[in-house]
């Protein structure tokens, strides 16, 4: 990458192309493509998947352990270029590889990334799907939110896009004014707080219910209050409790010690799906 | 559990059709951030179903390849955090598709890991081992379709499980 091609060598490389017809454009491109000579073989890779119109191979320099690159067999420089039935074909592929990476990698979450062009970070001619496995703070792919937000931009990118799609797509613009004009939507009830000298708890329903405490403790005889409607299903062997914002949740109680080996191994054989334990961390946060 | 930001009405539409809505998200990257979100909710892209995963990619292709031309972008990315590990914040999958320009400060890319050949040799191996049953599309024979059945009928009984035990 270091040294530059000059504006002249650029000139007569275009010149070059254009004399080319499509079909030797495309066996031109085959030839210098790195990723093309890995779909064909003549170069080593560790291949993890392949099928007809796709194959995932491992990065050799991954942000994390695992980072796959699905490429499309047929050369593509740029997504717009790709046809429908490849992106989609590679899309359901990508999901399973995700699901595979989750699987397998015990990672708590992945990241599909496409880079379509020099400025979003393509460096490689040839389109590809990253599929990585990320680990809590690994400090890739952190998004900014410093972006200027523009109503109007919504409104002409929407008329761009009908025209170009030739649909009609609703505007939403309109419903908020005839919102302003005339009734005026409530806004959410505030949600109640946790005041002081009573306890909180979850009851037989699932919803939010407290208790006057006196001197730290709970009377028998104390009535029992909503303060939520939730409704959440109970489980057994789970813990449920109040946080400060009066949010329900739940951590699981485990009568087994994790010293009982043989216990441990049996659990481990009942996970036939994607690791549980990964994907229900990925939801209690 | 709490009504999902993006299930409701959203502000900013720019494209919509039967399953699928596409706005402008409220703190973008950059002006033209746009995400696209399936109307029915999904928490992970492994609930997702295949067809609606494929249909999804196709619409964001389709949508990165306009924003070329709307916007004027010299690249685009299209981005889906999948988890909280990865920095996912609202529980509803999303795919971001970010214009992108010459010199915009965003920072998307990773800094490469060396990996010893061994460590890699270990995940190619396991990858492969998992991936090895991926069978894509309508092109399936019949046995393997009925086993793929099986297992999405397991998969959707935990991911059943785990929702019903949150708040």
């Amino acid at each position: 990458m270091s040294d530059q091609p000059t504006p002249e060598q650029i000139k007569a490389f275009q010149e070059k192309l254009a004399k080319l017809s499509p079909e030797e454009r495309k066996a031109f491109f085959r030839q210098q493509c790195v990723f093309c000579q890995i779909v064909d073989g003549k170069i080593d890779s560790m291949k993890v998947f392949e099928d007809g119109l796709c194959i995932g191979v491992l990065d050799i320099n991954p942000a994390n352990p695992g980072h796959v690159l699905l490429l499309p067999k047929e050369h593509f420089q740029v997504g717009p270029q790709v046809p429908e039935s490849t992106m989609r074909h590679m899309g359901m592929v990508a999901k399973a590889i995700s699901n595979a990476c989750l699987k397998v990698l015990k990672c708590g979450g992945t990241t599909i990334f496409v880079a379509n062009g020099m400025p979003a970070g393509q460096r490689a001619q040839h389109f590809m799907v990253h599929i990585i496995p990320r680990k809590e703070k690994d400090g890739h792919f952190e998004i900014s939110e410093n972006g200027a937000v523009d109503d109007g931009l919504a409104d002409n990118l929407r008329v761009f896009i009908e025209k170009k799609l030739g649909i009609k797509v609703e505007s939403t613009a309109k419903k908020e004014e005839k919102n302003e004009a005339g009734v005026e939507e409530p806004e959410d009830a505030p949600r109640p707080v946790k005041e002081k000298g009573y306890i909180y708890f979850v009851d037989e329903d699932g919803d939010v219910s407290r208790c006057r405490m006196v001197k730290g403790r709970v009377k028998e005889k104390q009535k029992k209050e909503k303060v939520l409607k939730v409704g959440i299903k109970r489980q057994p062997n789970t813990l449920y409790f109040v946080d400060n914002g009066l949010n329900i949740r739940m951590t699981r109680m485990n009568r087994s010690g994790r010293k009982k080996a043989g216990k441990e191994k049996r659990d481990v054989e009942k996970k036939s799906g994607v690791g549980i334990d990964d994907i229900a961390r990925l939801f209690t946060k | 559990m709490s009504e999902c930001e993006y299930c409701g009405s959203v502000k900013r539409k720019v494209f919509e059709n039967n399953s699928f809505v596409a706005f402008l998200k409220e703190r973008p990257a950059v002006a033209g951030h746009i995400l696209l979100v399936p109307k029915q909710h999904f928490t992970i892209l492994e609930q997702v179903p295949e067809d609606v995963c494929g249909e999804m990619f196709h619409v964001a292709n389709i949508l990165s390849s306009i924003l070329f031309e709307a916007l004027g972008a010299e690249g685009t990315n299209i981005l889906i955090n999948n988890g909280s590990d990865s920095g996912q914040k609202v529980p509803h999958v999303a795919v971001n598709i970010i214009p992108r320009k010459e010199g915009d400060n965003l920072h998307l890319e990773w800094k490469p890991k060396q990996q010893d050949k061994e460590e890699m040799g270990v995940v190619e191996l396991k990858l492969k081992e998992a991936c090895k049953n991926i069978i894509v599309g309508k092109k399936e024979e019949k046995p393997k379709e009925i086993k793929e059945k099986k297992e999405e009928i397991k998969n959707s009984k935990w991911v059943e499980k785990i929702l019903t035990r949150l708040p």
